[in-house]
């Protein structure tokens, strides 16, 4: 990012703070084995221990495991699905849009098509299908959140590239020689980046929570404590430990927030409306 | 003396802060009679614009009003509250404005946008409505009013739309009408069609014509009086005669001397073997695929053209001709359906794309919109010396080069290191020609490479094409609309219309005699013919 | 547009339309025949892969020892005569399980959807007028606050406050069993039950539909048709409905389309959650039996039923902006 792109993200008070708790977040989960060592699936405390009591600041569940630990070890595994799982739809996306949108005819046609069909399908019910059929873990969440989440970034990195290959800069770039490959990574795609990193910054949250759904209907990673998960184990005892399914909302809600609010400091920096129209004439 | 319809007294209109200067308008005093059309003349951000939004009551909220007063019909307008203000525009007031490609609802049918005139000020009930719309659509030109009436915008062409603004704006017979640049973005048969629609209806009606423009062809064609703007300030103000002929202020007179002649003066005919031969081609757009119908759309049939070594050739047409689609045929950025373009002898279009590159060396191209043809993450320097380094010289002998050609184009050294955003349009348009240089070409195709430029530095970008083309012995395909600027810098000029070439001679013998019916329209249309002649012969 | 070229284009999207989900049937046929080990094994899931003589009898009726081509023939077929196939599990047939849920979904859905669009569209109409204000950040910080909550435990949190702790509406369910009610009281019944889990599912969509009503708005606040519209001498308030509103809702419209698969897939959540009889919760409990011809089945009908959101909303969007090419 520019330095003038920078600094218009920093003055967005929203964006600041987005990065602020998502920066919180990440520690969390960086140091969750150091300030809660151990197994989070292992009895802590008592069972149904409420609140605030001391040693257990969020309370523990019906099975005595400490609620902040959980959610201390669970921002791990959220980050983790949403970061790759985003990158991997990246990667499809990215690919098929910049072909599509590059070389145009037939071929953005196919790609096109093919890309509405996965959009019509309702997403939750495909990766559900995916996760249930391929048996669930991180691997085959990662998988099948990638599945569903590419299509829109095919259509916006689609739509770039279209635009960006009929701009006249592109074009004199062919008259100067250039061969397709310096064209597309030398002049388009640094100019197609904007929208892509501001669209990363969502589709994170999104993946986050996708996977969050997954483990709340109990097709998480056995093996792995995730903050979906939480909350569904909690919901049968919702109304004598309403702690155990709320703390855990919440870390997701915060995250989730965080990286919207940071998503849209980024839309606001990186589109200069009136930068390139700066002198005029 | 009678009163003037309208009175602008030492009106100033502020800029919001960190602009480069602090007043949008500032002290402008002029009238309006009755009758007669005034046109405000100025580059952009002359404060034109701003000037007739003033008058209006539509000026936008961060520019405020400072001082002055503008009276009409016994009040003073800036003084209204709102309400009252809003009673008058469309009815007392009415404007027109430059796009109408975006100045209408695309979702809402002609005639009901017309009728929202009449509704917004009460005006008779559903019939007699419908029978005024339809009289005045087919006073406006139009043919098939009451088809007109029910179709949606984008069924029309510009300048349809723009007999529908005008309507519009006539249908409560104001007393005045405020016409920012409304045929600016208008071919040029179309823009004289209007231009003496408006003449005609506002003879008609006595209405008074505020005319916006930063064309004085245009002021030729049509003012009564005129006032020259630069910089927010009326800098002279006068009859079209004192001002067209007599310009008494330095600004006046560079701007009036910085339109292009329409004298063609007799070149020598160049004799000399041809560079670039276009055999026969044609190219055929078809679109639709899989589930749709298919359409086939001919941008260009047939053009044959041959350009000898050092010489400049003019294809000139309105929008839709296919002289844009020729040259870039040459380049082949678009690959001609049918034909043949032989480059010192050798068919291109038969060349493979690692074959060409070779060639691409020597045919370079200067685009037309100066926003785009940059690209915005590269230094300037970057970007001229990309040809040379895509070739294989070596980055600092290409950055070297690069400097070399920015101050041959007239820019300084430091603009190397700088990014496009950073200079204005007329300094973007000579790196983009120090880009095209650096490859050394030997034909040079500019595709209307100042059309997007003001005219003062569309005189300055224009010599310094004609200077480093002599200098560097470049032969040179010059796309563009304007016949002005083609008689100014073309040797020959070929003609183009819906994709066919209907006419092909020396510039010269092309004025004087023009063969084709379309060329001669096309002549017909220039405003401000009549002045030319009268035009003092100053430096050419 | 003319009759006729209303129907061509109606004819033409309802062959995409078709074509979709048959790609959704074929789709779900090779995800199956995916997974890891026997295909059988798959679909009987956990209610009887023991027995062997079961195996070879599910074996058959699958055609699985036939060609890979005569399989999905097979499964073509009885998708288009409407058979879905059997619930081992429950002994029932898949189409039948699913039709007697399938009122109970779209009821959940169409009123989230509409109550999304209606509470969308007003509130982003209400931030763009009051652009700045107060009630401009207000509304962004509720859209933003929906938007990044997890429906799922959105649910549960109104479940907590407005079921447990207020006693106000009733938790789960979409009638009080045992209640016997009957003719309007049953109505009221329903609508009681049905106002928590629809809101849940709307409050997220109407964030989204309230952004971009809001932005769309704005964008074409500075369009030049509504320049023209102010030099007519208009009213602000004709200005805004006829000329504002109506370009800016177009997007929305087209955009609530593509996303009605999503509000499909989020019904599973929540009828999870609300214990909501429909479409979504017998996924649920099919996923958890590991019963893949029901899930199989489910798949197959949402897709279908976002397939047809998406038509509708294509007529509705054609029919509203004259631009659209009815004969392109």
């Amino acid at each position: 990012m520019t330095g003038s792109a920078w600094r218009r993200f920093l003055m967005n008070k929203g964006a600041v703070l987005g990065l602020v708790v998502l920066a919180i977040v990440m520690s969390m989960a960086a140091t969750a084995p150091v300030f809660f060592p151990g197994n989070p699936w292992n009895m802590a405390g008592a069972p149904v221990t409420p609140p605030l009591e001391p040693g257990h600041l969020f309370g523990t569940d019906m099975l005595g495991r400490d609620v902040m630990a959980t959610i201390a070890h669970g921002a791990r595994v959220s980050l983790l699905v949403g970061a790759v799982s985003t990158a991997a739809a990246l990667l499809i996306g990215v690919t098929l849009g910049a072909v599509a949108g590059y070389v145009g005819g037939r071929i953005d046609d196919v790609i096109m098509r093919f890309t509405e069909f996965f959009q019509s399908i309702p997403s939750f019910v495909l990766a559900l299908l995916i996760v249930s059929i391929f048996q669930p873990s991180v691997g085959s969440i990662v998988v099948a959140v990638a599945i569903v989440s590419w299509p829109p970034v095919a259509r916006i990195v689609r739509g770039e590239f279209l635009s960006l290959r009929s701009r006249e800069f592109v074009q004199a770039a062919i008259v100067l020689g250039q061969n397709t490959r310096q064209i597309v990574f030398g002049q388009i795609l640094p100019n197609a980046l904007s929208p892509i990193i501001v669209l990363a910054s969502f589709m994170i949250a999104t993946a986050i929570l996708l996977e969050a759904a997954l483990s709340f209907l109990g097709l998480g990673d056995p093996n792995v404590m995730s903050w979906g998960f939480m909350i569904g184990s909690g919901r049968s005892t919702i109304r004598l430990a309403w702690w155990t399914s709320v703390f855990p909302g919440i870390a997701l809600f915060l995250t989730v927030l965080s990286l919207n609010l940071i998503g849209e400091g980024l839309s606001d920096a990186l589109n200069p409306r009136l930068r390139e129209r700066g002198g005029r004439r | 003396m009678t009163e003037p319809l309208l009175r602008v007294s030492n009106l100033s209109v502020a800029l919001p802060q960190g602009g480069d200067r602090t007043h949008a308008i500032e002290d402008m005093s002029f009238d309006l009679a009755a009758g007669e059309i005034l046109c405000i003349v100025g580059e952009s951000g002359s404060g034109k614009s701003v000037a007739a939004a003033a008058i209006m009551g539509l000026l936008p909220p961060p520019l405020p009003v400072r001082s002055g007063s503008i009276l009409f019909e016994g009040s003073d307008l800036l003084a209204l509250p709102p309400e009252d203000m809003r009673t008058r525009r469309g009815r007392r007031l009415a404007m027109i404005f430059q796009e109408p490609m975006t100045a209408l609802n695309p979702i809402m049918r002609v005639g009901r946008q017309i009728e929202e005139v009449l509704e917004a000020h009460g005006q008779g009930d559903g019939a007699s409505r419908r029978a005024r719309i339809i009289q005045l659509i087919g006073a406006v030109g139009l043919p098939n009013p009451k088809e007109i009436a029910d179709t949606y915008p984008f069924r029309l062409s510009g300048g349809q739309r723009q007999r529908v603004m005008i309507a519009m704006a006539l249908v409560m017979e104001p007393a005045i009408l405020v016409a920012d640049e409304p045929t600016t973005a208008l071919d040029v048969t179309t823009q004289a069609q209007i231009l003496h629609l408006i003449r005609d209806l506002q003879r008609q009606r006595n209405t008074g014509v505020l005319f916006i423009t930063h064309d004085f062809g245009v002021v030729a064609e049509i003012a009564d009086r005129v006032a020259v703007m630069q910089h927010g300030r009326i800098v002279e103000l006068g009859t079209r005669d004192q001002i067209l002929d007599d310009p008494r202020h330095p600004y006046t007179q560079r701007l009036i001397a910085a339109v292009p002649r329409l004298a063609a003066h007799g070149r020598p005919h160049i004799d000399a073997p041809p560079l670039l031969e276009i055999v026969d081609v044609s190219k055929l757009y078809r679109s639709g695929g899989f589930m749709s119908p298919r359409r086939e759309v001919a941008a260009v049939t047939r053009a044959s053209l041959t350009l000898a070594r050092g010489e400049t050739l003019g294809l000139v047409g309105e929008s839709g001709s296919g002289k844009s689609t020729l040259a870039r045929c040459v380049v082949r950025l678009v690959e001609p359906s049918v034909g043949a373009i032989r480059f010192d002898g050798i068919d291109l279009l038969g060349l493979s794309p690692s074959a060409m590159k070779p060639h691409r060396r020597k045919i370079q191209m200067v685009f037309q919109d100066p926003f785009a043809s940059l690209n915005p993450r590269k230094r300037v320097g970057e970007i001229v010396a990309e040809g040379p380094i895509t070739h294989g010289m070596a980055s600092a002998q290409a950055l070297a080069k690069a400097a070399e050609l920015l101050s041959l184009v007239g820019l300084d050294d430091s603009a190397v290191t700088r990014f496009p955003h950073e200079f204005s349009g007329g300094q973007r348009q000579r790196i983009g020609l120090a880009r095209a240089l650096a490859l050394e070409p030997e034909l040079l195709i500019a595709d209307e490479p100042v059309s997007a430029l003001d005219v003062s530095v569309q005189a300055q970008v224009l010599e310094l094409l004609a200077d480093i083309k002599a200098r560097l012995g470049l032969t040179m395909l010059f796309i563009t609309h304007d016949l002005r600027i083609a008689a100014q810098i073309c040797d020959r000029i070929a003609v183009m219309r819906r994709g066919e070439i209907v006419e092909l001679g020396a510039t010269a013998a092309l004025f004087a005699a023009p063969r084709h019916a379309y060329t001669r329209e096309l002549i017909a249309a220039i405003p401000g013919r009549a002045w030319e002649a009268s035009r003092p012969r100053g430096a050419a | 547009m003319s009759l006729g070229h209303f129907l061509a284009f109606l004819a033409r999207r309802m062959m995409k339309a078709f074509f979709v989900v048959g790609g959704v049937v074929i789709m779900a046929f090779f995800i199956v025949r995916l997974a890891p080990g026997d295909p059988a094994m798959v679909i009987a899931g956990q209610s009887g892969a023991a027995d062997a003589k079961f195996m070879e009898q599910l074996r058959a009726q699958f055609g699985l020892d036939r060609s890979l081509a005569e399989q999905l023939f097979i499964y073509l077929r009885g998708v288009a005569t409407l058979d879905l196939g059997v619930s081992h599990r429950v002994q029932r047939t898949v189409a039948s399980l699913i039709g007697e849920r399938l009122f109970a979904t779209l009821l959940l859905t169409g009123t989230a959807f509409l109550f999304a669009l209606a509470a969308g569209i007003s509130l982003g109409v209400m931030a763009a007028r009051r652009v700045g204000t107060v009630a401009d950040s207000a509304i962004t910080v509720l859209a933003l606050t929906c938007y990044a909550t997890p429906i799922f435990w959105m649910g549960l949190i109104f479940i907590l406050v407005f079921a447990v702790w207020l006693e106000w509406l009733p938790a789960l369910g979409m009638f009080t069993i045992g209640g016997n009610l009957s003719g309007v009281a049953h109505v009221v019944d329903v609508l009681r039950h049905l106002l928590l889990p629809a809101l849940t599912l709307g409050l997220f969509y109407m964030a989204l539909y309230a952004r971009l009503t809001r932005a769309s708005m704005l964008e074409i606040s500075t369009q030049d048709f509504v320049r023209t519209a102010r030099a007519k001498g208009m009213k602000e308030g004709p200005i805004l409905r006829r000329h504002v509103l109506r370009n800016a809702v177009l997007p929305v419209i087209g955009f609530a389309g593509v996303q009605a698969g999503q509000i499909v897939g989020g019904s599973i959540l929540i009828e999870t959650v609300f214990s909501w009889p429909g479409v979504g919760r017998l996924a649920f409990e099919a996923l958890l039996a590991r019963d893949y011809n029901l899930m199989l089945g489910v798949f197959i009908v949402t897709s279908t039923m976002a397939v047809a959101i998406n038509l509708l909303t294509d007529i509705v969007y054609a029919l509203v902006d004259p631009r659209i090419e009815m004969e392109g």
